[in-house]
């Protein structure tokens, strides 16, 4: 009768320990989806937090306001036809914003016979320092200009100042 | 008990109240449960009923002497209904009996220390030297006394039991004729020592010896401290008695005279007409013919008894029980203890505490000594007794089995309780875990919402077509802000007397890399690169620059002042990097000649200030379709 006891309740103990087994791998198989899904939302949490403050900055600069009063310039090549009054291209700004062209030198000999060229041409523009910086915002959207080299502000008396440009062109033609 | 009486069946109700040993008391039971034991001494059979429990005192539930039939077959139908009787009414299922056999040894032994499997091996083999053994005609049983010391060895001294197979089967094969299996066979001996281990517990400190003087052969037991010190086997009996009457009266053995002479030794009434004519022998001429027997008896009890003087003569405290046959003949008994000088005390229930209900007033020695045996079988289950049917090995056997299944049980518990603080353990966690991913999956969902990737995207988008506007426009106008930012830049009190910005001639060495593969476009790119080349000697080492050059009025300190404000404010300008006074002269002036400024001012600083350009200038882009 002991044996008998002994083996139901060994056989019972065994048949808890499967039952605990039984359990325990379905649970084990459970934590581990568990925890390879919360690795996986750490990592998009992770990824959030990092495009947070880029989009909070995307957010700051695409709320700034436009530069107002500036447009950026559409180049194109001064057509070779158009050198004759090349003069005339650089002194109706200048004379609009009550300057005086007094002087305009290029090197049209030195262009070369055909296909894309540079035309370097230096001016000298005289009135006030208002009228200068106006007047640099108007060759800057020249359509025609490659690039300037150097300006030069500079005092001649006491109640004369002038501005050099020594500028390159693009020419087509 | 009379011996003519008819059965007597007693209830020791005294004993069937539970009694708690107390944890001095040595005869408390070893194991729990129910057995019977039977005693057959010629007509006499005893049997008891003993019921016991761990921890407690055992108790004679019920017991029974009967003088059974002389014809067998009567006398095994009697004991079979008796068997029941005791057994409540069917065959008692744990029936101890004893065997006294002839060819049976009993013997201490002494072997080497080894493991409790390998004794009973180390036992029979020692014995085997010996006496004539075999194993395959031996039953063999030992029983583990003590540890001793031997010649500076350590042994383990055991009581052997051998019996021969053919005479246990015959034993068996008796019992089997009465209806009843047989759960154990002792020897006496263990019999006895049960009985004094229940009846006599203050003997478990002292030794005491058991001359069990039967007719055939007597036996000399020697406890000490509650376990079988030693036995000893004469082949001297009360047969020796009767040989002498035999003798004496000169008549065949089966003579009624012989037992009615035994009669008159015991100081039983006797029919005289058994004597015809002759005149019946009194008691005393009956034991004068048997003092001779009884002398050289007590010599050999003497003899055995010596050899264990160290522990019983020397001892006052020893006892010295006598029990069987001889019992019933009191005048020999007090001969024998004359002869040995000892006091031979019966071996009787009633001078024990616990047992004295088991017997009644009046009963004669033999049949309490047979009670004694009785209650001393039934007792075989409480206490750890040899078992001829369940030998040593066999109870190692079971240990063993014992040991693997309680260690199973004991592992089976451990791994049940890990396993199960495990799974709620487990449980426990998986739920704590799965509630955190599940709020960080809302964390995430709920950012998501607020985080469109489609919107960065178009955001980015737009904020680099932004970027490339504003770049755009930088590159466009980056002339006009650098003259802007040295007009914001400089006080009323500097007078610039002229501003040159310098620019690399980046635009020439880019288009020079861009110009076309044919000859006219090879030739262009290599006056370009040319040109290049030439404009970056004329504007020196330093490409993107701008140089101001400007008077300050004033007193000196007060020029030097302004000037390094100045030139502060240009160096934290992001227009400007490393501004440098290239030229400082100071000159006494005349105020009359003064343009501009101060009109009181004496002093006059010449200054020359240059400054690199920060590299916020783009390379320009090839105008729409030039190159082409």
């Amino acid at each position: 009768m002991k044996t008998m006891g002994n083996r139901i309740a060994l056989a019972l103990g065994l048949c808890l320990i499967l039952a605990c087994i039984g359990f325990l791998v379905p649970q084990c198989i459970e934590l581990a989806r568990i925890e390879r899904d919360i690795r996986h939302s750490e990592t998009l949490r992770h990824r959030q937090k990092t495009v947070e403050p880029l989009e909070a900055e995307l957010l700051r600069l695409a709320s700034r306001a436009p530069e107002q009063g500036l447009e950026a310039p559409v180049r194109a090549p001064l057509d070779a036809s158009k050198l004759r009054s090349l003069a005339e291209l650089f002194e109706n700004p200048a004379r609009r914003l009550g300057l005086a062209l007094i002087q305009l030198d290029s090197d049209v000999a030195g262009l070369s016979s055909a296909g894309y060229r540079e035309l370097d041409v230096e001016l000298t523009v005289g009135g006030s320092c208002s009228g200068f910086q106006r007047y640099l915002v108007e060759l800057c959207r020249l359509p025609f200009l490659v690039e300037l080299r150097h300006v030069t502000i500079r005092r001649t008396a006491a109640d004369t100042v002038q501005m050099s440009v020594a500028a390159t062109l693009s020419v087509r033609g | 008990m009379a011996a003519d009486s008819p059965n007597i069946t007693g209830i020791s109700s005294l004993w069937r109240s539970r009694r708690k040993a107390s944890s001095g008391i040595a005869q408390a039971a070893d194991e729990a449960g129910e057995a019977v034991g039977l005693y057959l001494s010629g007509q006499q059979a005893f049997l008891a009923r003993i019921r016991s429990s761990r921890n407690r005192v055992p108790v004679v539930s019920e017991h029974l002497a009967v003088t059974l039939d002389p014809q067998p077959d009567r006398a095994a139908e009697e004991l079979r209904e008796h068997l029941r009787m005791i057994g409540g009414g069917r065959m008692p299922r744990r029936l101890w009996t004893c065997l006294q056999s002839p060819g049976m040894v009993l013997q201490a032994l002494r072997v080497p220390q080894v493991r409790p499997s390998a004794m009973a091996a180390a036992a029979f083999w020692t014995l085997k030297k010996e006496r004539n053994l075999e194993t395959e005609d031996t039953v063999f049983d030992i029983e583990r006394l003590r540890t001793v010391e031997e010649d500076g060895v350590s042994r383990i001294e055991l009581l052997a039991v051998a019996v021969p197979k053919e005479e246990l089967a015959e034993h068996q094969q008796l019992i089997a004729g009465l209806g009843a299996e047989a759960a154990g066979v002792s020897p006496p001996v263990f019999a006895f020592r049960n009985y004094l281990r229940l009846g006599y517990p203050e003997l478990g400190r002292r030794p005491c010896a058991v001359l069990f003087v039967n007719d055939a052969s007597s036996d000399v037991f020697v406890f000490q401290a509650g376990q079988v010190l030693a036995v000893r086997t004469l082949r001297t009996g009360l047969d020796s008695l009767r040989d002498t009457i035999v003798q004496t009266l000169d008549i065949d053995a089966g003579d009624p005279r012989v037992d009615a002479c035994l009669k008159l030794l015991a100081g039983e009434v006797v029919d005289e007409s058994v004597f015809g004519a002759d005149a019946p022998p009194s008691a005393e001429d009956v034991f004068s013919w048997g003092r001779p027997v009884a002398r050289r008896l007590a010599r050999n009890i003497q003899r055995t008894l010596h050899a264990f003087e160290d522990t019983l003569e020397g001892s006052e405290a020893a006892t010295f029980f006598v029990a069987g046959t001889v019992t019933r003949y009191q005048p020999l008994v007090s001969f024998l203890g004359d002869q040995m000088g000892l006091v031979l005390t019966p071996f009787t229930p009633t001078k024990s505490e616990f047992l004295q209900d088991v017997v009644e007033e009046g009963e004669s020695p033999l049949e309490e000594s047979g009670m004694s045996l009785a209650v001393g079988l039934a007792l075989a289950e409480s206490y750890h007794t040899p078992n001829l049917l369940f030998t040593y090995e066999d109870r190692q056997k079971l240990q063993s089995r014992t040991a693997i299944a309680r260690t199973l049980r004991v592992t089976t518990t451990v791994l049940l309780i890990v396993l199960a603080t495990a799974t709620a353990a487990l449980r426990y966690y998986v739920g704590v875990r799965r509630g955190h991913g599940k709020q960080l999956q809302r964390t995430v969902a709920k950012a998501a919402e607020l985080l469109d990737e489609e919107k960065v995207t178009e955001l980015a988008r737009q904020v680099a077509a932004r970027q490339m506007t504003t770049r755009g426009l930088a590159e466009a106008y980056y002339a006009p802000g650098v003259v802007a930012e040295v007009a914001d830049l400089t006080p009323d009190a500097v007078h610039l007397l002229e501003i040159h910005v310098g620019f690399a001639p980046k635009a020439a060495a880019g288009q020079a890399k861009i110009a076309p593969k044919t000859s006219a476009g090879k030739n262009a790119a290599k006056k370009l690169a040319k040109k290049a080349a030439a404009a970056a000697a004329k504007e020196g080492a330093r490409s993107d620059m701008v140089r101001m050059r400007g008077v300050l009025l004033g007193s000196k300190r007060r020029l030097d002042g302004i000037l390094a404000e100045y030139i502060f404010r240009l160096q934290k300008s992001p227009f400007f990097h490393t501004p440098t006074l290239v030229e400082e002269r100071l000159e006494r002036t005349d105020a009359a000649y003064l343009a501009f400024g101060d009109k009181k001012s004496e002093q006059i600083l010449f200054f020359t200030v240059e400054a690199a350009l920060r590299e916020q200038r783009p390379v320009r882009k090839p105008p729409v379709g030039g190159g082409q």
